[in-house]
This record gives structure tokens, sequence and C-alpha cells, in this order.
């Protein structure tokens, strides 16, 4: 065994890791989203999870992605810094596309000028992003020419498709012109991201979900209860329709090793991502440009889509908030007591895990005593303004008797060797709506 | 005899007589009493897992005649009859005789429990009124001193529901009948009219009838036949606990202790083989499997984890209440999923979709109290097609579409489970699932005070209250300081058993009624059209209708349908609006079951058209003396009484707009129209005749208004006065029978018969003496009547007359003193004493067999007063 001596965190340190990277987005007092709460934990150094927060210049919406990369952080970089400005590009009118087109060319526009963004993520490589630049001009270019989205779900799908062909195009590219980014751009190409996306138009909120991020709707119900409503489904193993969907798309003496140990191909726990060239492109590309080539397991490669899949809800004054989150957080938490704790936030008390009780003898005065002192407990304030670090913090430190700071802490300080097999990176976004937006006049 | 675990299945019958769905303690108690008529042989059992299995062993098993209704209060007197006799005869069903006590905190309460201890005689039951020290001496592990007093029923009794279970199997099972273990019904066949099978996953049944019993599940068991059936139920988790065995030294007596229940701490205790149970019903209780699309087919009871801060507060009542009880050992706290309806009331009968469909659900936590006898009427009914007691309200045919919305119910489903615990004040109203079925005039009449009350999910206003339009409405979710003023929507409350609340307000509409003009909104009555190419539609109706329905094309006839044993299965008015087309209009309850039963009985060959019309129409009752003249500036339509004389009818033109079915009548005696206005003009013409109605004087009454008045003027109403076991000759309808008509209809035989023979009881108005409104406890409903200081009925509805001044009580009088009742006279009504039981104490009260004369400014001297109620003189025959 391998004991360590730990220095124990005060509880002041542990609020200042928690509060880190928490961002609050005041957004307006009248529109549909009230604010955004958003935090993020990493355990992978530096984190894979990344997030993007924007605004469509032209139209007022609202864009938020939560990405989960992979094999690597390039993809999920790439991925957020990119797909807004894809998708605010395919939901623009013809009009307002062509002038951004004809701006894009005497470089007067970027291909982030259509976005004004709460958060900027940068891939930090000039070149690479002049490639981006080309790429996403030509998508605009081909926009023009194309007819428009027919409706934003549509729209949204055409986003995700395109960067991820266009992340795999870069890559062959790069390497086969032996360009000075091509290790950068083969290595997002190879590397991979999930990504869920909200576009919210007043009270028409869009999702397009690819791969095993969450997004959950928490609405008041006319009973006072905390409802947690999902709005995506995760492509994951336990979905039973991917694992259709991929065991028909591959001969059947394939089946055996298709899904092993619950992982595409035995290697990749969501079953679509962007990027992973590796699990799509043809075996002979990949002999080429791969270096150490394809996988064994690699037989009749695409395995892989970037296809989102789109889900549309019409907010009402009940719903209340959404929350998007990577999968470190929903391995942490069930839904519905994420919802539970971000609902009780916005009312301003906490309220602890269920009690469950320890296997030994207890007699119902011991009980009574012990549900009071839970009760009090109820009754205090969060320590958090931000409904993100609130759940962040239950997540890590709830227990059936209230926050326990010696479970926070331990988390917090486990050695980076081994901290990724108790919890993954955590991101989490919180949009408050507002109930008076939503009411119908 | 009964199957146990993994014993192997007998092969599933290629036919049954009965087929029933659900092994739990109720479908076993429905097969006994099955067996019981001989039936056993030809009726088959089918349950998912195994009979009487999951947390039901461990219930409190409390079988109390302390119940919300009278109705269901007979019922459990006959479980406690039925557990009475298997104990003598030797079986063993847990069953335990140490009574029950109830507990009060404050005078309300006390005073429901003086309620019901007057209806002892009725009952059949002695009930104990007790006070604070008498109750310790019941059960001395009782904290007392916060406590008014108490009720004791040293009747009642706790039995096993699980032991129940395997006792009504085994014998059922010895009488002939089969008991399938592990068999999952998939789909329940029909010809789309009747049951015809049922197919399993173990093969299919032919059967004539089908029992769906399926607890939480009938719900979704009602949606695997065509057409759907809706069984509106979902469960609640109730919450209970266990200790481990008590030390008898710590805690003397409490094994004798016994089944305490205090309504005020929503809490009940008991013990049970050495141990403790104990639990209760929350106000707002947690609907059980609430995520979930479909309900679980079959409960794992590790399944519903118990949420202990849910159960903070009844755990402290229960400790509270039984302080010795703290320092016994939990064994396990259990979250039980009991089923509940949306209104609260239990479900059974025959549903309107399928016929031989039946079910049985919504018992709540009162399963063990109410199997027995619930289990008894539905085989009675099962085999009769009727059931022999009159319960109306616990009829599944009472329900709506709406009702059935899984939404509706998860809404509505957590008010009801802690209903038991409240004081049965009369007009109850829940808080969630409100506002979904709205006349267009809604809006106007919340913007004008009213406090509404819902009847099958139709929001009424029941009184007007002018103070709360000017109280300043603040929506709590508006940041902005919007200075507009949203109205609220209220809720009428009525939370005493004296004087109501309301009592004023009430007051004015009803002199409104009286001496001006008012409009009330009639709109929740059902109404449906009934139409033929030729004369189809009247041949129907006479078969239907107790009354000749063959009048002239423009009037009005009231008549009864009655059953065949002469009782009111609807009473309605009809209007003849050509010579092949009816309108009928009846009760706003009647709405689901007034509609089965004219499509049973409607011609096969589809020759008589039946359409709901109820949400096609607003129904404005314009009523009160100055109705003609307000009515007259509308319309150019001459209302003279020689014109337009009562109870005829017109379709006319009121301000700018047309079609208009006005009805010379008002339901409660009042000169007036109610004026069925097409849904789209109704705003137009409430508002013109609110407009024009300011010279006279105009007022808006609520339902509690109009009750005021058709009490006072002796007008039964179904469902409260008249119910299925009531005939035109006991309530003073005599008149509207066809008798000399040489035409047959449902129950004219039986009526022929009471007619030669006499009636034995009599629907009798009573003005109650030497009562003060302000001080004394009020008659609201089935108080005692008594003739010579003797039991001779119960009344069935009350209400304040404002015109006479005093309490109004209609109800039946009998002559029990030969033990059950004798045919009687008009005149041995009259000779009578009486007296009425409000609350242990007596009233006398006057008699009367016709409606009073009222005094009134106006009068009507053309017309002849006409009389709801009008006794034939029934004197001594043979």
């Amino acid at each position: 065994s391998t004991a360590r001596h730990v220095v124990k965190l005060t509880p002041q340190q542990v609020t200042n890791i928690l509060q880190t990277n928490e961002h609050t987005h005041g957004v307006s007092q009248s529109g549909v989203v009230g604010h955004y709460d958003t935090n993020q934990l990493p355990s992978n150094s530096p984190c894979e999870d990344q997030r993007s927060e924007a605004v469509c210049r032209y139209t007022g919406d609202h864009l938020l992605g939560v990405y989960d990369g992979h094999g690597g952080g390039a993809c999920a970089v790439v991925t957020a810094s990119r797909l807004p400005s894809y998708i605010a590009a395919s939901l623009l009118g013809q009009d307002q596309l062509m002038e951004h087109l004809e701006r894009l060319e005497v470089g007067s526009d970027t291909q982030h000028s259509l976005l004004e963004r709460c958060n900027a993520i940068s891939v930090n490589n000039a070149q690479l992003e002049e490639v981006h630049e080309k790429s996403y001009a030509s998508f605009v270019r081909d926009l023009v020419e194309s007819e428009p989205a027919q409706d934003i779900g549509h729209g949204l799908q055409r986003a995700f498709l395109r960067l991820d062909e266009d992340i795999g195009r870069e890559a062959v590219d790069a390497v086969e012109s032996s360009s000075p980014v091509a290790v950068a751009a083969l290595r997002a190409a190879s590397s991979g991201c999930v990504a869920c996306v909200a576009h919210l138009a007043q009270s028409r909120l869009y999702l397009a979900n690819t791969g095993d991020c969450r997004a959950v709707l928490g609405v008041l119900n006319e009973n006072g209860h905390w409802v947690a409503r999902p709005l995506t489904k995760e492509h994951d193993c336990d979905n039973p329709d991917e694992v259709q969907r991929i065991t028909e798309r591959h001969p059947s003496s394939e089946h055996h090793h298709l899904l092993k140990d619950s992982r595409l191909l035995g290697m990749l726990a969501p079953l679509r991502a962007i990027g992973d060239y590796r699990f799509k492109w043809p075996i002979d590309l990949q002999e080429r440009i791969v270096p150490g080539g394809p996988f064994p397991e690699l037989k009749t490669p695409p395995y892989l889509t970037a296809a989102p899949e789109i889900t549309y809800h019409k907010l009402t004054p009940r719903d209340r908030f959404l929350i998007m989150a990577s999968d470190g957080l929903w391995e942490q938490l069930p839904a519905s007591e994420v919802v539970r704790l971000v609902g009780e936030h916005a009312h301003g008390k906490t309220t602890l895990t269920p009690l469950r009780l320890p296997r030994r003898d207890h007699t119902l005065n011991q009980l009574l005593e012990m549900l009071e002192a839970r009760r009090k407990g109820i009754g205090t304030k969060p320590q958090d303004a931000n409904a993100a670090t609130h759940v962040l913090r239950h997540a890590l430190s709830g227990t059936e008797y209230g926050l326990n700071h010696g479970r926070i802490s331990q988390l917090l300080t486990l050695p980076e060797e081994v901290v990724r097999l108790f919890r993954d990176d955590i991101t989490i976004t919180v949009v408050m709506f507002n109930p008076d937006a939503l009411r119908p006049n | 005899g009964y199957q146990q675990g993994g014993a192997p299945r007998p092969p599933l019958p290629e036919e049954a007589d009965t087929v029933i769905c659900g092994g739990g303690l109720l479908g076993t108690s429905i097969l006994y009493h099955l067996a019981e008529r001989g039936l056993a042989p030809h009726t088959v059992l089918m349950d998912l897992g195994q009979l009487g299995s999951g947390v039901t062993s461990l219930a409190a098993g409390i079988v109390s005649m302390n119940q919300l209704t009278r109705a269901q209060s007979k019922l459990v007197r006959k479980s406690q009859v039925l557990f009475r006799r298997l104990t003598e005869a030797g079986y063993d069903v847990g069953m335990e005789e140490y009574g029950s006590l109830h507990l009060a905190r404050n005078d309300e309460r006390m005073q429901q429990y003086r309620r019901l201890t007057a209806l002892s005689e009725s009952l059949d039951t002695d009930f104990q009124m007790l006070t604070p020290d008498q109750v310790r001496l019941h059960c001395p592990l009782l904290r007392t001193e916060d406590l008014k007093g108490g009720l004791w029923i040293p009747s009642d009794i706790t039995a096993s529901p699980l032991k129940l279970t395997r006792t009504l199997a085994d014998i059922a099972q010895q009488r002939g009948a089969t008991i399938m273990e592990r068999v999952r019904v998939l789909r329940v066949l029909s010809d789309g009219r009747r049951v015809t099978g049922v197919e399993t996953d173990v093969g299919t049944i032919r059967c004539k009838r089908f029992v769906n019993v399926a607890g939480y599940w009938s719900h979704d068991l009602g949606k695997l036949s065509e057409p759907n059936v809706k069984v509106p139920v979902h469960p609640c988790e109730h919450y209970f606990l266990a200790t481990k065995p008590v030390d008898s030294m710590e805690l003397p007596d409490f094994s004798e202790m016994p089944s305490v229940v205090d309504p005020d701490g929503r809490i009940y205790v008991r013990a049970k083989d050495g141990c403790i149970v104990a639990g209760g019903f929350e106000e707002n209780a947690q609907p059980a499997f609430e995520e979930m699309e479909f309900m679980p087919a079959r409960f794992d009871s590790e399944s519903l984890q118990p949420d202990w801060d849910h159960f903070y507060g009844l755990l402290h009542e229960i400790v509270h209440r039984v302080p010795g009880v703290g320092d016994a050992t939990l064994d396990r706290l259990i979250s039980s999923p009991e089923t509940y309806s949306p209104d609260g009331q239990w479900i059974m009968g025959e549903v309107p979709e399928l016929e031989n469909y039946f079910v049985a659900a919504g018992l709540g936590a009162s399963g063990t109290a109410a199997a027995g006898g619930v289990g008894r009427i539905m085989a009675y009914w099962i085999v009769e097609g009727e059931p022999h007691l009159d319960v109306y309200e616990m009829d599944v045919r009472r329900f709506l579409a709406l009702h059935n919305n899984r939404t509706f119910l998860r809404t509505r489903i957590h008010e009801v489970p802690g209903q038991c615990m409240r004081i049965p004040w009369m007009f109850p109203e829940y808080r969630s699932g409100r506002r979904l079925r709205t006349s267009p005039i809604f809006p106007r009449m919340k913007e004008c005070g009213a406090q509404f009350g819902a009847v099958m999910g139709y929001e009424r206003p029941s009184y007007f209250d002018p103070a709360a339009v000017t109280v300043s409405s603040t929506d709590r979710q508006t940041t902005s300081g919007n200075p507009q003023r949203r109205p609220e929507f209220s809720i009428a409350v009525t939370d005493s058993f004296g004087k109501p609340r309301w009592f004023d307000r009430v007051e004015e509409e009803y002199n409104a009624c009286r001496e001006r003009v008012a409009i009330s909104d009639y709109s929740s009555f059902t109404k449906i059209d009934l139409m033929s190419k030729g004369d189809e539609v009247v041949h129907m109706l006479q078969y239907l209708c107790s009354n000749d329905v063959n009048v002239p094309v423009g009037n009005i006839l009231h008549t009864g349908m009655q059953n065949r044993h002469g009782g009111y299965e609807n009473d309605c008015s009809l209007a003849r609006i050509a010579h092949n087309h009816y309108m009928l209009i009846c009760p706003t309850i009647q709405h689901g079951r007034c509609r089965s039963w004219l499509q049973r009985h409607a011609p096969t060959d589809g020759s008589v058209v039946v359409s709901d019309i109820t949400s096609l129409y607003t129904a404005l009752c314009v009523m009160g003396p100055l109705a003609r003249e307000l009515m007259s500036e509308l319309t150019d339509q001459d209302l003279s009484p020689k014109s337009f004389p009562f109870f005829t009818f017109k379709e006319m033109d009121v301000g700018m707009i047309a079609g208009v079915r006005a009805m010379n009548m008002t339901h409660t005696g009042e000169l007036g129209w109610v004026l069925y206005v097409p849904n789209e003009y109704a705003l137009y013409v409430y508002d013109l005749l609110m407009e024009r109605g300011q010279d006279y004087g105009v007022a808006l009454a609520g339902y509690f208004a109009m009750r005021s008045l058709r009490v006072e003027k002796f007008y039964a109403f179904w469902g409260q006065d008249l119910g299925t076991t009531t005939t035109p000759l006991e309530c003073g309808r005599g008149f509207r029978v066809k008798f000399n008509r040489d035409m047959d209809f449902i129950g004219r035989e039986a009526l022929l018969r009471q007619k030669a023979e006499g009636v034995k009881r009599l629907y009798v108005h009573f003005t109650v003496q030497e009562h003060d409104p302000s001080d004394d406890p009020w008659a609201w409903g089935h108080e005692p009547i008594l003739r010579d200081g003797a039991y001779c009925g119960l009344v069935t509805t009350s209400a304040f007359g404002y015109s006479l001044g005093k309490l109004v009580c209609l109800g039946f009088v009998q002559d029990l003193s030969a033990g059950s009742p004798s045919v009687i006279t008009s005149d041995y009504v009259l000779r009578g004493n009486y007296q009425i039981n409000i609350g242990g104490r007596l009233f006398p009260a006057k008699p009367s067999l016709v409606s009073p004369s009222l005094p009134t400014k106006y009068q009507e001297p053309t017309q002849k007063r006409y009389q709801a109620t009008q006794h034939t003189s029934w004197s001594q025959r043979g």
C-alpha cells in the first residue's frame, strides 16, 4: 500500500479551488436568459473539457456549448473555438451571409465576427488558425450557394458535420503537403471530443448533442417539486438505439468486438464524436498518414459519426433553468439531484443528500434527533453564489449528514496519477431563465 | 390449496365466466364473493407475481368505521362483518378486537366526532365521545394534555391483509376457483362493445367478464384494450414504520392498546405482534413512480427508497403523541405505493367504454378496511349488473377523459392521501389541477371576485366576494412594479360546521334572485342532443324516461330516467327542439354516466344520434322577478307568459346575435330563463346582460345561492337528494310518471307495484326551529331525523332559507318501529313530532310535504306557482 502524507485543506482553500474557474455572466432582466453560471474542475492536466458561451450578433440568439475531449485536449479546443461560428453562419439569412462573405474575402471579417463571445477559446497557433479561417470562408461560400437551412435543427446538424469534415480534411491536406501545421492538425483530427450545444431563440430551445454530455431542464412542477427533464440522450452502450445503429452498420462478423467492454472497438466510450479520425478514415488513408497505421480492429470504417441528435423544446414558465454538463458531473450525481440542488439554490437554500441509515439499531428518539439536525442543515445558506459551484461542491462533498469537508479535501488533494480514477474533468453550465419572459402576454 | 412460490402453474383454461386481473386483497375478496354466489368454478384470477406479495403484509390493517363518507363507512361495516365471520369459522385472518381511538386537538374536530356519534344508529355502530381523561383510560400511553377529547369506537378491529388474502384465496380455490400466478396480461380482447377474452403470456382465455383490480397498474392495464378504459388512479408513497419487538416492561399496557388515530397530527399508531406500527398521511404526499412513463407492473419493495426528511414531521407527531414509542428500536421505515383517485373517492363499477369490463381501484391506504365491503358489492355488481347500494360517488362512470391524463393525475394526487385526515367540512376543494374546464365568461366572473368550486373539473362560482376584487394582487413572479391589477383565481373555502364565512355574501346574491334579477353560470350542466330521422328518438326516450316525452315541439319536460327498480338513474330536463330532436339537460356529475346510459340503450342500428354538446353552449341563467324586463331589452321576442309560457323553449335572437336556446325555467323555482348561448357569443350576451341589467340592479349569483333557493323551495337534486334507490313516488314526483299512458318504460313495473303497495319512505321539507344560525351548529347533510324521539331517517341536503330565516333540511322519513321500514302515509309523516340531531343536539323541526309559500314583493299573477315536489296524498291502503 502507498500510505502518503496529505495536508488537509482548510475550508477556505477548498472554496478557493472550487471557485477558481467559476464565471457568472449576467445577461438581462427582460430576456429569456437571466444569466449563466459556469464552472470547471479539471482532473486531467491540462483539462480536456471546454465550454463556450456566445450571443449571435445578428439574431441575439444564445449559443452555449459543453465539450468533453478525449485522447488529448486538441480536438475539444478546436471544436469549442470553431463550432459556434459554424453554427452562427449556417443559421444566417442569405443577404447577411453574402455581406459576411464579402467582408471575409476582403479581410474585414474573421471566423469569429458573427459572435459576441463570453469566453474566448484560442488554439494558440497562428498558422493553424489561418487554415481554420480558410476552411471557414469556404464553408460560408458553400452556404451562400446552397439552400438555406430548413430549420434551426438542420442548421445545427450541418455545422457539426461540416466542422468535423473540415477537421479531417485539414489534417489530411497538411500531412500530405508536409505543411508546418501537420502535427497540430493531425493531433486535432486524431483526438476526439463530444459536444452538446444549446441554441436558444426566445423560448425556442434547440439542443444538438453528439456523445455523452447531457443537458437537463429544471422544471418546477405544479406541486412545487423540482423535476429533471432530460433533453439529450447519451450516445453510449447503454442506449439501445445507438447500439442498434452501430451493429446494423457493420457486418455480423465484427459484432463480437464492435462494442467490447461497452466501448467502441473496446476503446471509445462515446458512440458519436467529433474528430477521432482513426475510427473514421479509410484503412488505406490511415496507412499513408497516421504514424503507426490503423488500429488492428479496424475493418469497415467509418465506425463513428459526428452527426448530432437534435432535440427541440419550447420553454414554458415552469422551465426555470438548463443544466449542461460533461459526464464528469453525471457520474457523481443523478440528474434529479442536480436539478434539486440548483432549484433549491435558486430559492436560497441547500439540501443534503438523502439519509441512508447505517446498519445498526436506532431508537425513534435518536432518529428524530438526527432528522432535526438535518433540518438545521437544510436551513443554512449556500456558501456559493454560483449555482455551478454549488453543484460542484455537493458533487464532491455531499453525504447523508451534510457537506463533508474531509471528503472534498481528500478528493481535491489526490495525486495527479490517481485523480482520474476518482473523478473526471467536470464542466457545468447553468442557464437561469426569466420565468416572466416565458409567460404569454 | 394456494400456489406457493415456484410451484407448477395450472394450465390456463380456455374459457371462463369471469377473469380477475390482480391478486391483492381486493381481487381475492371479489373472487371469494363470486365463490359465495356459487361462481367459483367459472372464475379465474391472475396475478403477475404471487398473491398478496409485497409490503401489504406489513400494513397496519386498521378497519375503522370513521370514514370520510357515509357510503365508505357502510362498506367498511361489511368488511368487519366478513372478517368476524371468518374468524368465528376458525380462519386466522390476524383479527384483533381492541377498538379504535380517534383524538381531537380542537373544537371543530370534536364537532366532527359528535356528528359521527349522532349516526350510531344509522351505521349500526357504537360511537362514544370521550373527555381527555377518558382517552387516557383507554390508552394510558398517550400524551393527552393538548387534547380536547376523542372518539371511541369499541367495535373497530384490525386484521392482517396478507392472512386475509390467503384465506379468501384458499376458500375460493376449495370451491373450484382457478388462481394463476406469474401471468402477465397482454391484452383485454373485445368486439368493440363487450369483453370477449384476455390474452396473456401463457395463452388466451375467452371470458364474458373482466375485472381490473391491478392496483396502481390498473391505469396502464386500462390501456390494454380497444377502446381504452379510463382508470384514473396514481400511486402515492405512504410512509409507515415498524419497530422491533417492544419490551413490555418498558411499555406496559401496550399489547392491548387500541388503534390510535390522531388526525390533527396526521398520524396513526397501533400495536401489532408485539411491535409498534405507526404512520401518517402528510398534507403534501409524494407521488410514486412519478418520473416513469409506465408504472412497474410488479412492485419490488426495495424500489421505493423512503425519504427520511419527508417523514420527519410525521415521526415528530408519533413520538409526541406516544412518548414511550421514542425508546423503541426501529425495524424499518416503509414507503408503500398506495393508489388514489383524483377526487379521493374509491372507484368501482362497470366502465362506460366496454360492457362487462369491471374495475375497482383507488382505495388508497384503506385497502384492508375497504376490501370486504367493496369485494361484496363488486361481486353483486358483476353478477346482477348493478350495485345493491347507492354508491354513485364511487361509480367509475363519474370520470371524464381529462381525469385519466397522467399529468393531471401526477399534479393532483399529492393532495389526495392527506384528505383522510382533514375535518370533513362541506364543499371540500382541491387546490391543484384547477382551471381545466372553464366557461367563456370565466375571466369576467374572476374579475368580479368569484370564489370557485370545481365540479367534474368545471370551475363554477360558488359565491362572489366583492372584497376580493379591491385587494391588489401582487404576482409573486412579477419583479417590475406592474400597476395593472390581475384578478387572481380564488377557491371557495368552507371551514366550519357552523355558520359559514360566506353567509352574508350569499344572502345578497339570494336577495338579488328573489327581489331583482341575477345572472348565474350554469355552463357546467351536462347537455346532450338526441336526434333521429324519424320518430326513433321519441321511442327511445319513451322507454328510458318515466315521464311522457311526447310533448308539443317547443315544450320542456322534467323527467326521471329510472332503473328497473324504479330508482333514479338520472334526473333531467328535456326540451323538444323538433319532432325528432330533443335537448337533454342533466346534472354536471351525470356527464359520463348519462352518456353511457343513453349509449347502452340507443338502438343498435344507429338510428338515434346521441351527441354531447356540453362544450358547445354557455348556459346563463337569468332569474328573478325582473328577469322578464331585463330580457325584453335584449330581444324582440314576446316574453309575456302567454306567448312564452313557463316550461317552454324558443330559439331566439339576443342583441345582434341569433341561435340562443332560451328555456323558461331556472332549476330553482325563480321566474327566469336559462339561455344556452353558442360559446362564441357567450361574452357578448353576458356583457349585454350586465350592461342592460345595471338599471335593474343585476347581480351575479353563485352555486351556494342557487342551492339555498332550491333547498328552501323543496327541489330535489340528483346525487344529493335522489339516487338510484329513490323512486319518484317517494320524493313527490309521481305526477311526472306516465302511469295512465299504456306505455312501457324502464322501472314501470316496479313503480306500479310500489303505487299499489304504498311507499316506505317520503321526502320531507323541514324547517329547523329554536336554532340560532350564528351560534348553533348547522346541518350539512346526513343528520339523523327523529320522529317522536325515534330515529326515522337522514337529512339529505340542507341550506339556510333566507326568506324563511331558518335552516331548511330535506330528507326522508321512514317508519322503523317494526325493525324494518313499513308502509307510511302522508298523515303519518305530518302527525309526528320531529327533531333533527345536529352534532348531538336535538333541534325541533317542522315537517312539510309541500313547498313553502315564500313572501315576495312581486307576484306572478297570471301564472300558477310551480312546485317541483308534489306529494300525492298517500293514505292507508289494503
